[in-house]
C-alpha cells in the first residue's frame, strides 16, 4: 500500500514537471486561481505581524544587552559561564558581541525582522558549538558553569527559531512570499514557474468529491477569489476571478486529463492572464478515513503590460490561501457550509464581536 | 447588547456592541441568562496568549435561552435553556466522529494561524483569541452559537443555572484530568491547583473512586474548600511544606499514581525557579512558567500518569524529558472534548452526587466584569470562581 502511493505521488509530479514546461510557453490556463488570496492576504499579514512584532522586539533588546556585555566586559563575562579568562577568549567574545549588536539592531528596524531573526538562530549555533568545543577540549573550562551556559544558550535557539518560523507567517516583500509559495526552493531560472501544492482528507467517498470538483461551477462556493466559471464544453470553460483593489481577471481553461474519481488535470488557454498547469488527485485515505485531495499548480509569472501587476500577485500566492481553500472545500463537502466567525467574516482584521448592520462583509 | 470586551493587557470593558445574527444554517442565538470567568480568560488577561484583537468579546462559558436559530437546526427550538460547551465542534469530520471534539477540524476559520504555532490546529473555541477562531465570546447579553444542534445540551427545569453552568467547561474539564489518570480504587492522586478546575478534578476524582486525593496550592481557602466540599483527603499548601517532601511522606516514597497539572502557563512558586521562569517570561525566551508541571512530573511514580488541563499556550523551558522517559511516565493533556461528558455528568448533578455550585464565591453582574476580573486574578476576597448574570 506504502509503496503504491509513493509512486502515485511521484508519478503525480513527473507529469507536472514535464507538462508545466511543455504548456507554459504555449500558455492559457484554468484553475482555480488563487488570485483573490490577494484580497485577504495583506491583512492577515497586518494581523499576524501586530501579533510577532513584541517578539523580535524582545529579541532586539536582549541582542543588544548581551552584545554590549561581551563588548565592554569580556574578562567578567568569561568568568560567568566558565571560560578561560584568556585574550584569544575575550577577543572570540567581542566578536561574538559585535554580532549581536547588529542581530539586535536589526531586529529593531521596522523592515524585515524575520532575516535578522535567523541571522540570530544561525549566531546560536555558533555559539552552541564554541561552547561546547571549550567544554570537550579546554581543561581549564568551568564546566558547571559553562554546562548552565549551554543550557541557557539552548534555550535562546529554541525560542529564536520558533520566533523565526512565526515570522515566516508574515511576508517581509515578495521574494520572501514567492520563497514561502515555492516551500522555500526559488524556481530555476529556466523554469520561472512557481510550483504550489496543497492536501487536505476530507472524510468523503472520492465519487462524490470528484463529481463536486468536476463542475467547475462549484469551485466559486469555496475559492474565495474565484467570482464565477462558466462551463464551455465538456472540456473548456471560462474563469472569473477578482482581485479586489486590481484588476478583474478572465481567463479560459481547457482540461487535459480527466480520470473519473481520481484525477482532473487542466491547463490555461494561450494568452490567459493567469498562465499556469493543474491537477487535482483523488486518493484514498488510509484505514477508510475518507479521501486525500491532493492540487498541485504550476504557475508562469506572465510578462507584458498587465503582467507586472500580475506577477506580483502570482509571486505572492501562497500555499497556506490553497490550503484555507481547501479547507473550505472541506467545511462544504462535510458539513455543508463553509464556517464562519464573527472575524472571519471581514476582509481585515476585525475583533471577535458581532458586525454592525452596515459593516461590509466578504461573500 | 452589552458585552465584555478586551482592550488590551490587564484591561477589559463591559460595551455596547450589535448583537449577533446567524451566520451559517446550523447556527442558534442565545439570550444568555449566567456566565463565568474562568481562570483560562486570565491567560487573556494578563496577555499570555497571542492573537487578541482590542475589542475581542470574552468568555467561554456561558448558558442561556435559544431566540433564533438558523434554517438547518432541527434538534433546538426558540425557547430551550441549554448549556453550552466552549469548544466548538461540527460533529461530521473524523476527529467529531472519534469524540475528540476540541479537535475538531472544521470548526476554526483561522486554522492557519494555529498551524503556524502549533502544527496542526485544534477546533475553534468561544471567546478565546483569533489562533482558535475569532468568535465572540459569551459574557454579554447574547452570543451566536454554531452547530447548535451538536453542542447545546437542554437542561431541566428543576437544576437551577448555578448547578448546571460549569457543564460547558470547568466540570467537564476536572472530570477528564481525572479519567485521564486511569483510577481503580485505592490510587492516589495528586492535584496541582485548587482553582475551580482543581476541585472538580478533585471531586471527580473521589467519583472514580481514589482513595486518596491530595490538593496542592498556595492560599488556604482554596485547599479548605479542596478538603471540605470537592473530597480532597489531604493538601498540602506550598508556602509551607516542600512539595515533593511531602508527597513522598503521604505515598510512602513512592509518589502518586497520577498527578494532575490544573495551573498551566502561569505557575506561582517560590525561590530560584520561579524567579528564573519569571524573568525568561518578562524577556521572551519562553512563554509560560512550567513550575506546576515540572514538579508533578518529578514527584510522579514510576510508571504514572501526568494528566495536564491548565492551560498552556507556547514553549517552555527545562522540561524534565530525563525524568519522564527514564521512569515510564505517560503524559496526557487536552483541551475538555466536552460534548462527551454533558449527558453522564449532567447524570450526576440530576442524582444529586455532586452539585457544581459549590465552587462558587461570587455572584455580579456583567457590567461588573472589570472589576471581577481584577479581584480573581489578585484572588481578592477569597475568590475561587465568579458568576455573571446578563
Amino acid at each position: 500500500m506504502e509503496a503504491r502511493k509513493d509512486d502515485q505521488i511521484r508519478n503525480t509530479e513527473g507529469t507536472l514537471g514535464a507538462r508545466s514546461l511543455e504548456h507554459i510557453s504555449s500558455s492559457a490556463l484554468t484553475a482555480p486561481p488563487r488570485l483573490a488570496s490577494q484580497t485577504r492576504q495583506p491583512a492577515r499579514a497586518r494581523q499576524a505581524r501586530r501579533v510577532a512584532n513584541p517578539w523580535a522586539r524582545g529579541l532586539g533588546w536582549f541582542s543588544i544587552g548581551l552584545g554590549a556585555a561581551e563588548l565592554l566586559a569580556p574578562s567578567e563575562l568569561a568568568r560567568l559561564i566558565g571560560l578561560r579568562d584568556s585574550s584569544r577568549t575575550r577577543g572570540v567574545l567581542r566578536a561574538l558581541g559585535a554580532r549581536e549588536v547588529a542581530a539586535g539592531v536589526g531586529l529593531l528596524l521596522p523592515k524585515r525582522p524575520g532575516r535578522y531573526l535567523w541571522s540570530r538562530v544561525a549566531g546560536d549555533i555558533v555559539d552552541l558549538a564554541l561552547l561546547g568545543g571549550a567544554m570537550a577540549f579546554d581543561r581549564r573550562t568551568d564546566s558547571d558553569r559553562a554546562g548552565i551556559a549551554l543550557a541557557a544558550v539552548a534555550g535562546v535557539t529554541a525560542l529564536d527559531t520558533w520566533a523565526s518560523l512565526r515570522r515566516q507567517d508574515e511576508p517581509d516583500d515578495d521574494s520572501a512570499a514567492l520563497a514561502r509559495a515555492t516551500n522555500g526552493k526559488r524556481a530555476k531560472p529556466q523554469d520561472p514557474s512557481v510550483p504550489v501544492r496543497a492536501v487536505i482528507t476530507i472524510h468523503r467517498p472520492a465519487t462524490e468529491i470528484y463529481a463536486f470538483w468536476r463542475d467547475f461551477t462549484n469551485l466559486a462556493r469555496f475559492m474565495t477569489h474565484v467570482r464565477s466559471v462558466e462551463v464551455k464544453d465538456r472540456l473548456r470553460s471560462r474563469w472569473h476571478a477578482s482581485l479586489s483593489g486590481v484588476e478583474e481577471l478572465q481567463w479560459d481553461a481547457v482540461i487535459t486529463e480527466d480520470r473519473p474519481d481520481h484525477l482532473i488535470a487542466w491547463r490555461s488557454v494561450a494568452d490567459a492572464t493567469f498562465d499556469h498547469v493543474g491537477e487535482v488527485r483523488f486518493l484514498p485515505a488510509p484505514g477508510g478515513r475518507g479521501t486525500e485531495v491532493h492540487l498541485k499548480m504550476n504557475v508562469l509569472p506572465p510578462a507584458g503590460k498587465l503582467g507586472k501587476a500580475v506577477g506580483k500577485l502570482v509571486h505572492r500566492l501562497p500555499e497556506q490561501v490553497i490550503t484555507t481553500d481547501l479547507r473550505r472545500l472541506k467545511q462544504l463537502l462535510e458539513t455543508g457550509q463553509i464556517m464562519k466567525s464573527d472575524a472571519s467574516i471581514h476582509k481585515g482584521p476585525h475583533p471577535a464581536r458581532p458586525a454592525a448592520d452596515d459593516e461590509q462583509l466578504t461573500d | 447588547m452589552k458585552a465584555n470586551c478586551w482592550e488590551g493587557k490587564k484591561k477589559v470593558r463591559v460595551e455596547t456592541v450589535p448583537d449577533p445574527r446567524i451566520l451559517n444554517d446550523g447556527d442558534a442565538i442565545l439570550k444568555i441568562t449566567s456566565t463565568a470567568i474562568c481562570g483560562s480568560d486570565l491567560h487573556l488577561y494578563n496577555g499570555l496568549i497571542p492573537s487578541m484583537e482590542k475589542g475581542d468579546v470574552l468568555g467561554h462559558e456561558f448558558m442561556g435561552e435559544v431566540v433564533e436559530i438558523g434554517r438547518g437546526v432541527k434538534k433546538l427550538k426558540v425557547g430551550d435553556r441549554v448549556v453550552v460547551p466552549f469548544p466548538i465542534a461540527c460533529g461530521q469530520c473524523v476527529m467529531c466522529h472519534e469524540k475528540l471534539f476540541s479537535l475538531c477540524e472544521n470548526s476554526n476559520p483561522n486554522a492557519y494561524m494555529a498551524e503556524g504555532l502549533w502544527g496542526h490546529s485544534p477546533s475553534g473555541i468561544f471567546g478565546y483569541s483569533h489562533i482558535l477562531g475569532g468568535f465572540a465570546g459569551g459574557q454579554a447579553e447574547f452570543v451566536r452559537v454554531p452547530f447548535a444542534d451538536v453542542g447545546p445540551i437542554k437542561v431541566p427545569a428543576s437544576l437551577r443555572d448555578e448547578q448546571v453552568l460549569f457543564l460547558s467547561d470547568i466540570f467537564p474539564t476536572g472530570y477528564m484530568a481525572a479519567e485521564f489518570c486511569e483510577i481503580k480504587p485505592g490510587k492516589v492522586i495528586a492535584v496541582w491547583g485548587a482553582g475551580p478546575v482543581g476541585q472538580f478534578a478533585i471531586a471527580s476524582a473521589r467519583l472514580l473512586g481514589a482513595e486518596r486525593v491530595i490538593a496542592i496550592d498556595r492560599f488556604d481557602y482554596r485547599l479548605n474548600m479542596a478538603r471540605d466540599k470537592a473530597g480532597a483527603t489531604h493538601v498540602i499548601n506550598y508556602e509551607d511544606e516542600n512539595v515533593h517532601e511531602a508527597l513522598r511522606e503521604l505515598t510512602g516514597g513512592r509518589g502518586p499514581d497520577a498527578c494532575i497539572d490544573a495551573v498551566g502557563a502561569e505557575a506561582h512558586s517560590h525561590g530560584v525557579s520561579y524567579a528564573y521562569d519569571r524573568t525568561k517570561q518578562a524577556l521572551m525566551l519562553e512563554t509560560e512558567r512550567p513550575i506546576a508541571l515540572r514538579e508533578a512530573i518529578r514527584a510522579c511514580r514510576n510508571g504514572g500518569i501526568v494528566s495536564v488541563v491548565g492551560v498552556y499556550g507556547g514553549l517552555i523551558d527545562k522540561f524534565p524529558m530525563g525524568s519522564l522517559l527514564n521512569r515510564g511516565l505517560t503524559m496526557r493533556g487536552g483541551q475538555c472534548h466536552v460534548h462527551r461528558y454533558l449527558e453522564p455528568l449532567l447524570g450526576h448533578i440530576e442524582r444529586g452526587e455532586i452539585d457544581p455550585s459549590f465552587v462558587i464565591t461570587h455572584r455580579m453582574r456583567l457590567d461588573q466584569a472589570p472589576e471581577a476580573y481584577e479581584m480573581f486574578v489578585k484572588k481578592q476576597d477569597n475568590c475561587e470562581k465568579v458568576v455573571l448574570s446578563a
